[in-house]
């Protein structure tokens, strides 16, 4: 059986393609991280600076993703003149930069909003034992107040992730290739194939990657949940337990809020 | 033979608003070496609060307060701390530890080698009577009465030589406690503690303790030994205090000699 010629050139384009999403997603995820992080932490003791970094972030949540990436053409342009002039260097407006700035400032909500929410939702009693114990204020931090928000953090860092793989395909029109090029070529040349390919091409990438967040927090708290509970190896698959993300969120079973556990199912054979 | 003091507070207030309404006012008590101290009172008379300012949980508006001879404002307060064994009211035991790791927190920041420190839970685990099993199970998997266990085998850790106890034994049923309580004081006893004990409960208070603070909106109203307290209270608030547990114990024994209550 001969594969339709359209297909044939999609899987042709594909690792390229492909590539160029992961890494500009990741790097994009990578950057986000490393700026919400130590921005929510900072913003833990003034309620006023987490309102304006709250706000911040929330309003630029605001602007169509599509206007996003293309803002940042016109304010690299300038930037990159300014530097012509001042330093003799110059870097290119459109491709990579515009949609790494773009997808980096698009990943910091969640990751902000789900580290201030984990961190001040930490038990008072246990803070306050953490400070009794002898610990600094950065002691209790690091030893008790991120571990325990971690869950609530991977959470948000998986959020950013599925929205980031998601956007990226808009990086196209500012000249970065990503799975957006089947999208968008295949629109112009109407060649459905290709949209379609490009859209489930990217959705599998997004939940590919989410599981696999899934997987390093569990591997980062397994180790409490997994004595918690002799099911708790059974969390690692496509079923959530009371209170938890289940590994695989986008396919999550739905049972009633009020029942503690979901229904008994078997996995592989395992009771769960 | 007069003892050395080990806790003094002298005139110490604490406002939490900066004006007005005050938690503790004008409190003065001390506290010898290897005394057993409880301070009794209802919710809101200050009685955690006067807790907190002894390991500078709480800064004081205003007085003094010496611990082993240092004016605690003078101390580093990571240090006092290390140094104080407090067990909280809410147990407050770490949910993403296990049991030895709870217990060897403060060790741990005091920096000491981990064989020292496994040494030190197995024999805090001894001392609080738990089972060796329990070292790495997680809080969440343990009763009440255990956790509470944990919760002294934690404060203990690094040897303190002064306890600090905010209704230690609250959240537990009857039986339990009182076992608690006892063993506790035996603890006292043998590695000559001086603690300072809160609760609500006088029948507790009585039973443990060597000398009994009444504490009434925020200051002390009166101390002195259980007997003291018992046989000629000075306050009207303090006799009514003191009687409760007789009165209960009336109406407990009249019911069971089958007369009406």
């Amino acid at each position: 059986m001969q594969l339709d010629p359209r297909i044939a050139e999609a899987l042709a384009l594909l690792p390229d393609y492909l590539g160029q999403h992961v890494l500009l997603s990741i790097s994009a995820v990578a950057l986000g991280i490393a700026l919400a992080l130590p921005l929510a932490v900072a913003s833990l003791r003034s309620p006023r600076l987490r309102f304006v970094l709250l706000s911040t972030v929330g309003l630029i949540q605001t602007i169509p993703s599509l206007a996003l990436l293309a803002l940042f053409y016109p304010l690299l342009l300038g930037l990159s003149l300014v530097a012509m002039a001042m330093f003799g260097v110059q870097f290119s407006a459109l491709g990579f930069l515009p949609s790494l700035i773009a997808l980096t400032l698009y990943s910091m909500l969640p990751i902000i909003r789900n580290t201030v929410t984990g961190i001040l939702g930490v038990d008072a009693a246990i803070k306050q034992a953490a400070i009794g114990v002898g610990m600094t204020p950065l002691q209790s931090l690091l030893q008790v107040e991120l571990p325990l928000a971690l869950p609530t953090i991977m959470a948000g860092i998986r959020t950013a992730a599925v929205w980031v793989i998601g956007t990226a395909t808009l990086s196209t029109p500012v000249g970065q290739t990503s799975l957006g090029n089947y999208i968008f070529s295949g629109l112009q040349t109407q060649n459905w194939i290709f949209v379609l390919f490009g859209c489930v091409a990217a959705a599998v990438l997004a939940l590919v990657v989410d599981a696999l967040l899934g997987s390093i927090e569990i591997a980062l708290t397994g180790r409490d949940r997994r004595r918690l509970s002799p099911r708790g190896i059974c969390d690692f698959g496509l079923i959530g337990r009371a209170g938890r993300e289940p590994v695989f969120a986008p396919i999550r079973p739905m049972w009633p809020a009020n029942q503690k556990s979901p229904p008994k199912m078997r996995i592989f054979g395992r009771s769960c | 033979m007069e003892k050395t003091i080990a806790i003094s507070i002298v005139d110490a207030s604490k406002s939490y608003d900066g004006q007005g309404a005050l938690a503790v006012h004008n409190l003065s008590l001390e506290v010898r070496e290897g005394e057993f101290v409880a301070i009794v009172g209802e919710s809101g008379s200050g009685k955690t609060t006067l807790l907190k300012l002894i390991n500078r949980l709480v800064e004081p508006s205003g007085g003094e307060i010496i611990v082993s001879g240092n004016n605690v404002g003078a101390v580093d307060p990571i240090r006092l701390r290390r140094s104080i064994g407090y067990v909280f009211q809410e147990v407050g035991l770490f949910p993403h530890m296990t049991v030895a790791e709870n217990v060897a927190v403060t060790p741990r920041l005091l920096g000491w080698d981990s064989a020292k420190i496994d040494a030190r839970v197995a024999e805090l685990l001894e001392l609080v009577r738990l089972p060796q099993e329990s070292a790495s199970r997680f809080p969440a998997t343990l009763s009440g009465g255990q956790r509470q266990r944990v919760g002294v085998a934690r404060a203990l850790a690094a040897g303190p030589k002064i306890m600090l106890m905010d209704e230690p034994f609250g959240a537990v049923d009857a039986i339990t406690r009182e076992g608690l309580a006892s063993d506790y004081r035996t603890l006292h006893e043998r590695l000559k503690l001086t603690t300072i004990l809160i609760t609500h409960d006088v029948v507790e208070a009585v039973l443990l303790a060597d000398r009994i603070a009444v504490m009434h909106v925020g200051t002390i109203l009166e101390q002195g030994t259980p007997r003291d307290l018992l046989s000629h209270p000075a306050h009207d608030y303090v006799r009514e205090l003191m009687a409760m547990p007789r009165q209960q114990a009336d109406r407990v024994g009249a019911l069971v000699s089958g007369a009406s209550p």
